[in-house]
């Protein structure tokens, strides 16, 4: 299967295409370089890790500030600007598997000729890496 | 459901958090009824956003052809439906 048509499996499977890319050649992977890691989520957008668009995001800010104002709970003479804040904040938190899969990458990049020696499997050493790493920072990824 | 409970609880805190830091908001209700409110209305977002992912997928797949799911055109014909659906929001597409 080309490497495009492995990306597309992961579209349709709405999975993190490393997953489908451990069953790539290792000449495609290089050849991807870094967007071989980029998760092509459903929606076909290329957006690494996230976990909703990011028009959805600026969707749930809008309507979260909205219902607490018009249902009394908070009062703001600057709605907009509020808005614009917790979405920031709502796209760091639905960003953060996105920003440790690159630390991640990272730093297996500088083991790569150590990895290369030892024979070991990139995959399991990502998937022990990054998980090591979300324990440890006790970030909660989906 | 897309994120998990403790990701919304996470995201709830978040939320609050930033309302907390800013200056322009004057809080009516205590801080942990807003936080409940917010887990609620999360909840109900990511409900409305899974409707909306099946719709998108009964469209493509009501056309007249067959379009196998991952291929250019699907991916394609999704985010239109996509769009069009935050579209009817009222959001349209960032670029």
């Amino acid at each position: 299967m080309s490497t495009r048509g492995h990306l597309r499996r992961a579209v349709a499977g709405d999975c993190p295409a490393v997953a489908v890319l451990t069953q790539m050649g290792a000449a495609s992977r290089v050849a991807l370089g870094r967007a071989q890691f980029l998760w092509l989520g459903a929606r076909g957008e290329v957006h690494p890790g996230m976990l909703l668009t990011r028009d959805f995001i600026t969707y749930m800010a809008r309507e979260t500030v909205r219902h607490l104002v018009e249902e009394g709970l908070i009062e703001t003479p600057k709605r907009e600007g509020l808005t614009a804040r917790v979405r920031a904040a709502m796209d760091e938190e639905l960003s953060v598997e996105e920003r440790l899969n690159e630390e991640v990458r990272q730093i297996l990049t500088q083991y790569a000729e150590q990895m290369r020696k030892t024979g070991a499997s990139y995959q399991e050493m990502y998937k022990k890496v990054k998980s090591q790493l979300a324990r440890d920072r006790k970030l909660i990824l989906r | 459901m897309r994120l998990s409970r403790e990701k919304v609880i996470r995201l709830s805190h978040v939320v609050v958090d930033q309302l907390v830091a800013s200056d322009d908001v004057e809080f009516i209700e205590d801080r942990e009824s807003i936080r409940q409110k917010i887990i609620a209305l999360i909840n109900g977002f990511l409900q409305e956003e899974e409707k909306m992912d099946t719709d998108v997928r009964k469209k493509i797949s009501s056309q007249k052809k067959e379009i196998p799911e991952g291929s250019a055109e699907w991916d394609i014909l999704y985010r239109k439906y996509y769009a069009e659906e935050m579209k009817r929001l009222g959001v349209t597409a960032e670029r």
